[in-house]
């Protein structure tokens, strides 16, 4: 499974790298004109300078293999906006989406594995069919909405502090608690059902133990894969929640090179977010490895 | 069980069924609901039905508080303002708290909120409709066709596993920043551009179980080719999980839509949209009366979507 994850990553690459690379390029307008503002006051002869030192006027496939033999190297060209390299920017911003993303893994999980197994264990009650309508609610909240109510309730703007991070991260949690603890609880009911949960109970072990002790266990496997799907989602949702908060990560920098259209800096954040996204994808595989005494034997 | 019987029996598939149809009513008839022309009136001697809609030249540059002030006799909708009439009866009134005047107060170019909130629910469902429809389709096409053949599933499974891995907002963004035009239509084939692999991994999943069941192998036998088993007999056994997917992603792609409205790349301005209360909310200071109700109308969609997904879940499930 980790062979077939890791034949993976080539083709991820390219795929988003690629995608990125043709909409940057077929897109309406280029950078020059848009650096130029409406082209007043500016002659044709720098727009052609400007394109020809930045590779603009060159053919698209020759573009793209240059742009991706620079990346292997980590170079990602420089900023149109500034002209500051791009891996700098990103090297900067990276710190507090990373710090986002990984407290928000910690209170999605921590969360909804005890939220899911509550659930499991509460179905059919009438307590239990509120909690999931609870998560209904959650889940239908916009980041942006949950975000700027959590600022009303008094959350701190901007900086890098351990308060503004946190307020950050519970809501670009929410999803993520709503769909592991959905998750979690239709995978505990599953393992409920299996032969060794009744013996188990046969042999008399109570409710708790039979749940924490016996099916758990198995209930808890596939929720670490889980987190290879949410990380897409936690990066997506990074692009609200650094608006609102005034965090100054990968988001806000996708944001900012969107409105400017800054070519080199969208296919470096491009490639940054899919490689995150593939370590993620790797742990969640290595440590689902590591876990299962099964796979481990079919290894061997 | 029927099917019609197991959908009502699934906890509120009922209550988010009859919320989904009030909203599309809201959506139709938002002329009627909130307009700054009556639904009839006269003025000067003429009898006017539904100017609202006909909008005739006569009362060009009137409004219902201007026809009223003139002693014109007239029906007033239940809101009586545009949703893009920044002078209401001649009076600029700028980020009003709510008041009887206006329920949900105004914004920041002295528009009712209320009047914005009625409009903006034809954005949030055309765009939701328009989005899962592409991918749905998209999704159910490509799912299915991977499960055909060893080769295109090598193919097709690689660029649907590919596509999962995008951080769709980074993606979204960038598509509407770049392309010059955001119509209704464009937002929708940009969602539905980022959410198709996810149905067609569902897709593809049940296609494959499809692929190995019985009647599949008895068509192949005399003589079917790939496309009628691919389209007669694999297809209707694959659609269910990607029409389950539809009802949420009605609600996925509302929120999406309102993502994008918010940082400013969803309809162009001064298009009612929900999402751009919530970023006026953001410019303005967090004024309560413009981030809690179209929190609320959003949350209410997405709420009603999940909940008849969940009822189809179970109406389509085998037992």
């Amino acid at each position: 499974m980790l062979l077939k994850r890791l034949a993976l990553i080539p083709p991820t690459l390219v795929g988003i790298t690629l995608a990125t690379f043709l909409l940057v390029h077929l897109a309406p307008g280029d950078p020059a004109t848009a650096r130029a503002g409406n082209g007043r006051g500016v002659s044709a002869e720098s727009l052609a300078a400007f394109r020809h030192a930045y590779g603009l006027d060159r053919p698209l496939a020759a573009r793209y293999a240059a742009w991706l033999g620079r990346s292997l190297t980590l170079d990602f060209g420089d900023s149109l906006v500034d002209g500051r390299p791009v891996r700098a920017k990103i090297a900067e911003a990276l710190p507090s989406t990373l710090a986002l993303a990984l407290l928000a893994t910690l209170f999605a999980y921590g969360l909804a594995v005890p939220l899911g197994c509550a659930l499991a264990a509460g179905d059919g009650r009438r307590w239990a069919r509120a909690g999931s309508a609870i998560l209904y609610l959650g889940y239908a909240l916009p980041a942006a909405a949950a975000a700027m109510l959590l600022l009303y309730a008094g959350a701190p703007y901007g900086g890098r502090g351990a308060g503004v991070l946190t307020a950050g991260a519970a809501c670009l949690s929410i999803a993520a608690i709503v769909r592991l603890a959905r998750y979690q609880r239709g995978a505990l009911l599953a393992a409920l059902r299996a032969d060794y949960v009744l013996t188990a109970r046969a042999a008399g072990a109570g409710p708790a133990r039979v749940i924490l002790r016996h099916a758990l266990r198995n209930a808890l496997l596939p929720m670490v894969t889980l987190l290879g799907a949410e990380l897409p989602a936690l990066l997506s949702g990074s692009v609200i929640v650094e608006q609102v908060f005034g965090l100054h990560g990968l988001g806000w920098l996708g944001f900012e090179a969107v409105l400017q259209r800054d070519y080199p800096m969208l296919l470096g954040l491009a490639t940054v977010s899919a490689v995150v996204t593939l370590a993620g994808v790797l742990a969640a595989d290595a440590a689902y490895g590591a876990i299962d005494p099964r796979l481990r034997e079919h290894r061997a | 069980m029927s099917r019609a019987a197991r959908f009502r029996r699934a906890p509120g598939a009922r209550a988010g069924l009859a919320v989904l149809i009030a909203l599309v009513l809201v959506a139709a008839f938002a002329g009627l609901l909130a307009s700054d022309l009556p639904l009839a009136c006269r003025a000067e001697g003429k009898f006017y039905f539904l100017p609202c809609v006909t909008r005739p030249l006569a009362l060009a540059g009137a409004d219902n508080q201007l026809l009223r002030a003139s002693g014109a006799w007239l029906i007033a909708p239940p809101i009586p303002y545009g949703p893009e009439s920044q002078h209401p009866g001649g009076v600029t009134a700028v980020l009003q708290p709510p008041s009887r005047a206006h329920l949900f107060g105004t914004d920041d170019r002295g528009r009712d909120v209320a009047a914005r909130l009625v409009h903006g629910t034809r954005v949030a469902l055309a765009v939701g409709l328009v989005a899962v429809l592409l991918y749905v389709a998209l999704g159910l096409a490509v799912g299915v066709t991977a499960a055909m053949g060893r080769r295109a599933d090598l193919v097709l499974g690689r660029v649907i596993e590919v596509g999962l891995t995008f951080p769709t907002l980074f993606l979204l963004l960038a598509i509407q920043g770049l392309t010059a035009t955001a119509s209704v239509v464009e937002v929708g084939l940009a969602i539905a551009l980022t959410q198709w692999p996810h149905v067609a991994r569902l897709v593809r999943a049940e296609a494959l179980r499809a692929m190995a069941s019985p009647h599949v192998e008895a068509a192949r036998a005399i003589g079917a080719s790939p496309a009628r088993l691919g389209i007669v007999h694999v297809l209707p056994l694959a659609a269910s999980p990607a029409l389950v997917a539809g009802a949420f992603g009605v609600g996925q792609a509302v929120l999406f839509e309102t993502a994008l409205s918010f940082l400013g790349f969803g309809v162009p301005a001064p298009t009612a949209s929900w999402g751009e209360l919530l970023g006026q909310a953001q410019a303005a200071g967090l004024p309560l009366w413009l981030l809690l109700p179209p929190t609320g109308a959003i949350a209410l969609t997405v709420v009603a979507c999940s909940l008849v997904g969940d009822g189809l879940r179970r109406a389509l499930e085998e037992t």
